[in-house]
């Protein structure tokens, strides 16, 4: 009997690890329905901050910085309808799809997991916009279609990114989630931008992108169906548009509603507040590695992976944003469209002209609590920011990373 | 009983690892197998179901003015090593496949992303009885010892594989395999039109 009980335990345990397993069945393929479907997907639930952080998940484990996140969507999707998924191998040879045997000792949903770490740990976005997606239609932009960029830093550096578009907004912004390098390090959750503007301009592989099908790696977009709106159209047109008539146009093209001048200036300041206080976890972080190092000075790794050079830069675009949003809103004369809070705030900001309590009401709105014990408002922010006394220098003391001392200065290389 | 029994256990054992037989509908690809030695390695071995693939709109004619841009680009950017020695140019990655004393090696190196910059990363596999490959081994800016250890130990190169960027301003992407051009696309600086300045072809 004891043998017969041993015997049926062996029995269940060997079969619950297929030899030569696939990582999983693909039964069906991809069509445009799919692709329906695909869009939807990342309008529900089940795409959303937590979806590789939280331990219920399946997909718990899956570490993705921001051009892996986009392919963990596609894995994560393509084995949830047993559709074939595949890539150009990133170290050479046949492609890398679900029918791999590489991690067959793993129970399936595992082998799930294994592969989109081994993808994250083998590319970035290059490969994303150069081999494994096509340019898309500006009128097929659509909930699952990427916007990825690269434009150039200082020295000679590029920085790339890419952005996956969880829902598109009435107005025509961008419901956005993504990854980075340092969520990545800190197993983070996804971060969501709700109401995004994108803009680097897009040219050629980079810019509004698609998955391609298994059967359209290494093929010519000439050679993809006209119905998956494969087209080269944005870069003709962000060439001959620039920047702002560009993003015009795509905003027109998504929208389904009207933005008024007033939402403008609305949606901007919630931005500016946003990554206004996004920065603090930046400044922390790097504060927290210099608590492990003793302070030491950063070298190239550690600089380039707490330095903030980018992230200041597009923080202060944001301000310069909704500046702009506001002043277009004198110039058309519709003030009357913007919430009178949001108007008082925003008249604080750049005259630093205080009306009855909206200093306080500013503060309330949108504090920044960078350091124990001290709270300032966007005013303060803006103000040290047009000074330039912000530091991007990850070596620095809190108090200069924000400009609220002007110094000492670290005396550690600055390295870009 | 129990010899019945242990038969039985050991029959559906043996049975579970069978190969699932293929009852889906054919794939419109199929995977490569490296078969010997070889010192030339075909190219990605993706089917493209030509017949199931509608062609897109385009006129003969701009398809024929590609086709002659893309020959005569060709013809520029025919040889990796040429492109190097002549032109700005940056190695975006590099793939390598290198047999030692029987097992084969995948030395890679890429760029990934960071937030204000990217990280050269590098990369050794090592493939298993399948032909898959495994990582063995990363590091972020300086390669690995046992990178170097593979990279320095004589062996056959079996296959080549790298991205550059070349062009005034970097913005045209070649990809070789084998140092034969395989693909090129991106921005050229000369062209008459908006939409002649930029090119994807592949060959």
């Amino acid at each position: 009997m004891k043998f017969f009980a041993t015997a049926l335990i062996l029995l269940s345990v060997f079969a619950s690890f297929k030899a030569n397993a696939v990582i999983w069945e693909d039964t069906q393929v991809w069509s445009q329905e799919f692709e329906e479907k695909y869009s939807q997907w990342h309008q529900s639930n089940s795409v959303r901050e937590a979806m590789f952080t939280n331990a219920g998940s399946p997909f718990y484990g899956v570490n993705p910085d921001c051009a892996d996140a986009a392919y963990a969507m596609r894995v994560v999707f393509a084995y949830e309808n047993k559709l074939p998924f595949a890539m150009k191998s990133p170290s050479g040879g046949k492609p890398l799809t679900n029918r791999s045997i590489k991690y067959d000792s793993k129970p399936e949903v595992k082998r799930v997991v294994a592969l989109i770490n081994e993808i994250g740990s083998s590319v970035g976005t290059e490969n994303l916009a150069a081999f494994d997606t096509y340019p898309s239609a500006l009128k097929a932009i659509k909930p699952g279609t990427l916007f990825m960029y690269k434009m150039k830093a200082r020295f000679g550096k590029f920085i790339r990114h890419t952005y996956i578009i969880k829902d598109i907004n009435p107005v025509g912004t961008f419901d956005v989630i993504y990854s980075t390098q340092a969520n990545k390090e800190q197993r983070l959750p996804l971060i969501r931008r709700r109401e995004r503007e994108f803009e680097n301009l897009p040219f050629n592989p980079w810019g509004f992108k698609k998955f391609r099908w298994p059967e359209h790696i290494g093929v010519s977009i000439d050679k993809i169906p006209a119905e998956l709106g494969a087209s080269t159209e944005q870069y003709s047109l962000a060439s001959s548009l620039g920047q702002k008539g560009f993003f015009r146009l795509v905003k027109k093209t998504v929208a389904s509603v009207t933005e008024s001048a007033g939402q403008r200036v609305a949606r901007s300041f919630k931005a500016a507040c946003t990554e206004s206080q996004a920065r603090i976890d930046y400044v922390n972080q790097a504060l927290k590695h210099l608590q492990t190092t003793g302070n030491k000075c950063m070298d190239y790794e550690s600089f380039d992976a707490y330095s903030t050079p980018a992230r200041d830069g597009d923080l202060k675009e944001l301000y310069l944003k909704l500046k702009s949003a506001y002043e277009d809103t004198i110039t058309l004369g519709e003030t009357s469209t913007i919430d009178p809070q949001v108007l008082a705030f925003t008249e604080y900001i750049f005259k630093a002209k205080a009306v009855g309590s909206v200093k306080d009401e500013l503060l309330a709105a949108c504090p920044i609590a960078y350091r124990p014990g001290v709270l300032i408002d966007l005013q303060t922010l803006w103000s040290r920011i047009g000074k330039g006394a912000l530091s991007s220098h990850p070596n620095d003391i809190v108090e200069v990373r924000w400009g609220e001392k002007t110094s000492p200065k670290t005396k550690c290389k600055r390295w870009y | 009983m129990s010899s019945i029994l242990l038969v039985t256990a050991v029959f559906f054992f043996l049975k579970s690892r069978e190969l699932p037989k293929d009852s889906k509908p054919d794939h419109p690809y199929s995977p490569q197998t490296n078969e010997g030695p070889s010192s030339v390695v075909t190219k990605s071995s993706v089917e493209v179901a030509h017949g199931d693939i509608p062609e897109e709109a385009m006129t003969s004619h701009q398809s024929d003015e590609k086709n002659i841009r893309c020959q005569s680009l060709r013809d520029i950017y025919r040889n990796s090593r040429e492109v190097k020695a002549n032109n700005t140019h940056s190695t975006r990655f590099y793939n390598l496949h290198k047999k030692i004393d029987g097992a084969t090696y995948r030395l890679r190196f890429f760029y990934k992303d960071g937030a204000e910059g990217e990280a050269p990363t590098y990369l050794l596999y090592k493939e298993d009885n399948n032909g898959d490959e495994h990582i063995v081994e990363s590091k972020s800016y300086k390669k690995g010892s046992r990178y170097q250890e593979i990279e320095n130990t004589p062996g056959e190169t079996t296959y080549t594989e790298e991205g550059l960027t070349a062009g005034k301003s970097k913005e045209l992407f070649l990809h070789y395999v084998n140092n034969k051009l395989e693909m090129l696309q991106g921005n050229l600086a000369e062209g008459t039109g908006i939409e002649k300045n930029f090119i994807d072809c592949k060959f």
